[in-house]
């Protein structure tokens, strides 16, 4: 048992930050956080049943049903599974760690059922973080046993057990699934563009079906009546999560009080016991086979390239950076992720935002405070993923020296680094901006010189984090510790990042609630300014730039 | 972007939402008062079995609907303490007033009920009539019978 023991807590501190154990002072401190942050958020579901008790939210009635129970624990279930299935995925059976580990003196079991242990009790310390506050904040609302205070931290290490083994069993096909797509390239992208297409198309009729007319107190029956029939539908429709939820707190008998005294209780913990058994079992047997396979013949499963003879073509040196850069990013899935989040989800964000305020009838300072609140909302996101920006040449690691060896003016490798970003980011804000103002209908003129003014801010703001990790390298980090580096760039970069969104949407606020005194009110005059404002802080980012290129590339070398 | 940031952003924009809505929104005058129509009895729950009612023309009444045999009242299973919360709606479902007030005669012996809550309890096994009444004194109301017998009967 020593030997799993000893490669669970070498695993484990992978996923958690396991260095408090040894400090006492830090892990007192880590337990306070702890019980402070259950706390938390067991005050705030409670005061949200509280609320939901007062307004009689669920049909007309101050008792808070089972079926809340049953649908919040369905989505953290559900969610629970999903991201389970896709790291059990990669930590099973396409880890680079597999082959360290074998070659440990223990069988490919064990190793197989430490890394499961890890996502055990990965999956026990996200629900006594998040989950388990919510179902004592029910218990202190509801009628429930004393019991109910002991049982459920109990039952929840059986609950935390399911997302886990329902993760393994679907961890076989969707290895393999994740195998046909890893062979045929064009396939992975195009299910990958139709997945997101469909999902930026139902968010956005999703956004669209908010009412012209916001007045909650005119809606208010049918609301309640919706969130009841929502309720409802879990409890209809998911019964296994419905039984164990009857099993955590226990059977609402016909006292209307919550009871442990009952044979179904009992029933559900002995199925549940079963069902987990009999499926890790089932799926222990084929994974584990797999996962033996995957480690001790990992290379069978390599990419075959087929080595195409091509033509070695003369490009210009700016154009083969960015070829090269452009390469680096489609073999890497980190890029899609900060693709996704930022560059994907602002005109979404904004578009959902002047669609609850387009609903408002609002006075004018109102409006000017939306439409400053709208750069604040497209900005902020912006310039704060340009904290990766501030990390991109020290990712290379010790590569990154080689640029200094080209025949080349540095500034191309450097700049054809931060190109993609540049593009993308500016056309997601040239799109953010068309929503915003299909919304304010300002003329185009107006929106023009906004854009640039926007433009001129987020290069600024890229090439001013670029600055950062001239200055400060974090390279040699990089190089050693991999992608696990708490590096001061990115912090810096996100705070100048949100510093720069907050004064820029002032200074908007200002100048637009300064112009509608002026006497035709065309507002130019107000978007003027902010593009002059734009214009220098970005001509003083490239001179900074360009100056410190000099000092750090060439100065410094001769 | 970190967790931490979108986090940030989103909890940003909530208070944006709430902020501008409650200082920059012009005030509506609400001086139309919509008076209940009709008060609808459409389920009561036991524990976490929903058992839906039907409106009996006859007796003007809503009883408990048999499941088997839609039309029909059920009986309910007495057990001392045995405790029914009563689902309602009114319509119409913007009207002004949405609370109600319940009530049963205080002279039966069988069943009480919270005023407020709609929470009833049976004591012994019998017919009870329970009202559910709008309290926009629009005088709209509705009535609920509910039958339970022992076992043994």
């Amino acid at each position: 048992m020593n030997d799993i023991k000893t490669l669970v807590i070498m695993q484990l501190k992978d996923k958690l930050d396991l260095g408090f154990i040894k400090d006492k002072a830090q892990m007192i401190r880590k337990i306070i956080f702890f019980i402070l942050r259950f706390l938390i958020v067991a005050a705030i579901a409670y005061a949200l049943f509280f609320v939901s008790s007062f307004l009689r939210i669920f049909h007309n009635s101050p008792f808070i049903p089972t079926s809340i129970m049953t649908m919040i624990l369905t989505i953290i279930l559900v969610i629970s599974t999903f991201a389970c299935t896709t790291d059990l995925i990669k930590s099973l059976y396409m880890a680079e760690d597999n082959q360290v580990l074998v070659t440990y003196p223990i069988s490919a079991n064990r190793i197989f059922m430490s890394k499961i242990i890890v996502f055990y009790f990965y999956e026990i310390y996200k629900n006594f973080t998040f989950t388990l506050p919510i179902f004592v904040a029910y218990g202190l609302i509801s009628p429930v046993n004393w019991f109910f205070y002991i049982w459920v931290f109990l039952s929840f290490f059986l609950v935390s057990m399911i997302p886990v083994v329902i993760g393994v069993v679907i961890s076989l096909p969707g290895f393999f699934v994740g195998k046909f797509f890893s062979r045929y390239r064009i396939l992975r992208i195009m299910f990958f563009i139709a997945v997101l297409s469909g999902f930026i198309y139902l968010l956005v009729c999703l956004i669209l079906l908010i009412p012209s007319e916001i007045n909650v107190l005119n809606y208010w029956g049918p609301i309640k009546v919706l969130l009841s029939d929502v309720t409802m539908f879990f409890q209809t429709y998911f019964k296994p999560v419905y039984y164990i939820i009857l099993m955590v707190i226990g059977k609402y008998d016909v006292s209307m009080k919550y009871t442990y005294l009952n044979l179904d209780v009992w029933l559900v913990l002995i199925c549940l016991i079963g069902i987990l058994i009999a499926l890790f079992m089932s799926a222990y047997f084929v994974a584990r086979f797999l996962f033996i396979r995957m480690t001790s013949v990992s290379f069978e499963y390599e990419k075959r390239f087929k080595v195409k003879a091509l033509l070695n073509r003369r490009l210009p040196a700016f154009a083969s950076f960015i070829l090269k850069e452009l390469r680096l990013i489609f073999r890497s899935g980190q890029f899609t992720t900060n693709f996704i989040t930022t560059y994907v989800s602002i005109p979404l964000f904004i578009l959902l935002i002047n669609q609850i305020f387009d609903s408002m009838d609002l006075y004018p300072n109102g409006q000017f405070a939306v439409q400053a609140f709208n750069i604040l909302i497209i900005m902020l996101p912006l310039l704060a993923s340009n904290s990766v920006v501030a990390t991109m040449y020290s990712k290379e690691g010790r590569t990154a020296y080689m640029k200094r060896t080209k025949p080349v003016v540095i500034v191309f490798p450097l700049l054809a680094k931060l190109l993609p970003n540049i593009i993308l980011s500016v056309a997601s804000l040239i799109i953010s901006l068309y929503i915003f103002n299909a919304y304010m209908h300002y003329v185009l003129i107006n929106m023009v010189l906004l854009a640039f003014a926007l433009i001129f801010i987020q290069v600024g703001h890229i090439l001013f984090c670029a600055l950062l990790d001239l200055m400060n390298p974090q390279n040699e980090q990089y190089a050693t510790a991999g992608e696990q580096v708490n590096n001061p760039n990115e912090t810096k970069a996100t705070i100048f990042g949100f510093t720069v969104s907050f004064l820029i949407a002032l200074i908007t606020l200002g100048f637009l609630v300064e112009e509608q005194f002026m006497p035709n009110q065309s507002f130019n005059y107000a978007f003027l300014k902010i593009l002059l404002i734009g214009f220098c802080f970005f001509g003083v980012a490239l001179y900074m730039f360009i100056e410190k290129i000099k000092a750090y590339y060439y100065d410094r070398v001769s | 972007m970190k967790k931490s940031v979108i986090m940030i952003i989103s909890t940003l924009a909530l208070v944006a939402i709430i902020v501008i809505g409650l200082l920059f929104q012009r005030a509506e005058v609400y001086n139309v008062t919509i008076y209940v129509e009709q008060v609808v009895c459409t389920k009561i729950r036991i524990g976490d079995e929903y058992y839906d009612t039907f409106y009996n023309e006859r007796s003007r009444r809503y009883l408990i609907e048999n499941p088997e045999e839609p039309g029909e009242e059920a009986p309910l299973i007495f057990m001392y303490m045995l405790t029914i919360d009563v689902i309602y709606e009114l319509h119409p479902i913007d009207a002004t007033t949405q609370s109600v007030t319940f009530s049963v005669d205080a002279n039966n012996s069988f069943a009480t009920i919270e005023e407020n809550t709609g929470r009833i309890v049976f004591y012994k096994p019998g017919i009870v009539t329970f009202t559910i009444t709008a309290d926009d004194n629009s005088n709209q109301s509705a009535k609920l019978k509910i039958r339970t017998k022992s076992v043994d009967a």
